[in-house]
């Protein structure tokens, strides 16, 4: 039960967080009704994936297991749906951008997958195509996706080979988890700045 | 895309994994299955169907429930030695094996040892018996197997040679290849040098292709019995299924194995409640001792011996041991601390066997 509603709970702050600087920008610019339907369901398809992706090999050690995998696929698509609900509601262009690199990755990925055709035992046409639908998650959001896995893989490697008993599968949990997270961070950003037409200074500086 | 989150979000729902002892729709098991044989089945059409597919490809069942050589102390059963072995089709030195752990001279000249049984996995028979494949059977790529010197040979003249008990129930056919003497098949085996009784069979739900697990029950000279189960659990469903599931293969096959168990145990026991001793052991195909499906059986089986943490096949803990006492625990049996362990040769196998011993009640 603990699990649930801290699921719950983050998923509800989350929207919350996403959807009201959006909406309180709404009584300054125009709300774009279809391109925000459109958004939000690529964000709850992107999240949806990359949150079962993420989470397969954390929650294969839990007695949850499969159901652990579902709701935390259920909590990232709510955060992507609520973005991809913000991004396309106040800036069009910029969840058409995201949209085109979904279709980029998506067939890119499916290439890929029907590549290992021969090289898999019973590889079928579903799996090339769940390689595309993995890669169309993170054509959305690339530069989250990347540093993501690349810090992800990093920090894995180095417990691996510095703390005994942690091995190659911990290491690709912290990998596939970082870009999980980086994905949905990018969604996140992408939403939280979505009504400023400058790049945003977060310390640092970030542009898109 | 409202597909694609819609069948994510309900990935992590577990197909059924309920079980069956009613074949009667089933093209494969009846025309295979010796009779004397307990079979459960997935009750799911969908995963009978893939089944029956993968079952059209392999040979009938080896019901040799008696030894030609007798244990040390038949009649008298007091410790039994259990092995558990994925021997990866010819790949692993089972004679070899079996010379070394269990004190077995097989050939013309035998000798007797003391009581063990041998819970086997990828176990290979080759035969004319073996039908050749049809154009709607699954066949599986041949068992991956290392180089090794000597002869190969398959489980079924191995436990002639050494006469021995032996169950071996095929799962899928090895390879596609065509020999002079026959085609090849692989699956679980029992072989034991003490009677093996009440043969059963349990089909597990459908992923990747068709695994087994087969149990027997083995009685101890003082009446006491122990169920002993040999398993073979998925290693990775195919990427579309596993997405989508949320990577449910291995639990649906424990929660598979551990339905058809209290089925068959409501099945024989006349409304009464009945719980054998039972040890449940063999190539779970995990890495990690935490895994779900593991998590599951230490529930059904809470007297199992904690894990080892060592790897059975490179650094994955592959291969598990699971008990329980049952109601016959009352009367003293039980694993016998201390004596659960890999062994450290591999015997050209990819796996490293384990042992542990049973100590039969009084």
């Amino acid at each position: 039960m603990y699990r649930i509603h801290s699921v719950a709970r983050c998923a509800m702050l989350t929207l919350g967080l996403v959807v009201f600087p959006p909406a309180q920008a709404t009584a300054q610019v125009d709300w774009h009704l279809w391109p925000s339907v459109g958004g939000a369901a690529l964000g709850a398809a992107s999240g949806a994936v990359v949150g079962s992706l993420g989470s397969i090999l954390p929650c294969n050690d839990t007695y949850a297991g499969p159901h652990c995998v579902r709701w935390v696929a259920v909590g990232a698509a709510v955060v992507g749906a609520a973005a991809g609900l913000a991004v396309g509601g106040v800036e069009p262009d910029r969840m058409g951008a995201m949209a085109v690199g979904g279709g980029v990755g998506l067939a890119a990925g499916t290439v890929v997958g029907l590549a290992l055709t021969p090289f898999i035992e019973r590889w079928a046409p579903e799996d090339a195509l769940a390689v595309g639908i993995v890669g169309g998650a993170i054509g959305t959001a690339p530069i989250g996706a990347a540093i993501g896995f690349g810090a992800g893989a990093v920090v894995g490697l180095a417990v691996w080979q510095t703390v005994p008993g942690f091995g190659s599968p911990g290491a690709a949990t912290v990998a596939l988890g970082g870009l999980a997270a980086g994905v949905l961070v990018e969604w996140v950003i992408r939403a939280a700045s979505a009504e400023q037409s400058e790049p945003v200074s977060v310390g640092f500086r970030v542009a898109f | 895309m409202a597909l694609v989150t819609a069948a994510l979000s309900v990935g992590g729902c577990i197909a059924s994994y309920r079980t069956t002892a009613d074949l009667a729709d089933r093209a494969c098991p009846p025309a295979h299955a010796a009779p004397a044989m307990g079979w459960y089945a997935p009750a799911a059409v969908r995963d009978r169907g893939a089944l029956d597919a993968w079952c059209a490809g392999v040979g009938p069942s080896v019901l040799d429930t008696l030894p030609a050589t007798r244990a040390t102390t038949l009649g008298g059963v007091e410790a039994l030695r259990v092995l558990v072995w994925n021997v990866s089709a010819g790949g692993g030195d089972l004679l070899g094996f079996l010379e070394s752990e269990a004190g077995l001279r097989c050939g013309p000249t035998r000798a007797s040892a003391p009581p063990f049984v041998l819970l086997a996995q990828e176990a290979y028979r080759r035969s004319g018996e073996v039908p050749p494949a049809r154009s709607r059977t699954r066949v599986s790529a041949p068992a991956a197997e290392r180089e090794r010197a000597g002869p190969r040979a398959d489980v079924t003249t191995i436990a002639a040679r050494c006469g021995l008990a032996l169950v071996y129930v095929p799962a899928v056919r090895n390879g596609g290849a065509e020999f002079p003497d026959g085609r090849e098949d692989r699956g679980n085996a029992l072989l034991a040098n003490v009677p093996l009784h009440d043969p059963i069979v349990i089909e597990l739900p459908a992923e990747d292709s068709r695994r087994l697990v087969i149990a027997a029950t083995i009685r101890g000279g003082t009446g006491d019995s122990l169920r002993v189960m040999s398993l073979h659990f998925t290693l990775l469903p195919k990427l579309w299924r596993n997405l989508t599931t949320g990577n449910a293969a291995r639990v649906r096959h424990a929660l598979g194995m551990i339905d058809a168990l209290e089925r068959l145990e409501a099945d024989r026991s006349d409304g009464a409640v009945g719980q054998s001793a039972t040890i449940a052991a063999g190539d779970a195909n995990t890495w990690s001792d935490d895994d779900a499906a593991l998590q599951r059986l230490r529930l059904a089986f809470p007297d199992s011996p904690a894990p080892l943490g060592e790897g059975t096949r490179g650094p994955f803990p592959a291969d598990h041991v699971f008990f329980r006492r049952g109601n016959t625990g009352l009367r003293g049996g039980g694993l016998l601390e201390g004596t659960y362990r890999r062994l450290p040769s591999d015997y050209n196998s990819d796996h490293h066997p384990l042992v542990i011993t049973y100590r039969f009640g009084r």
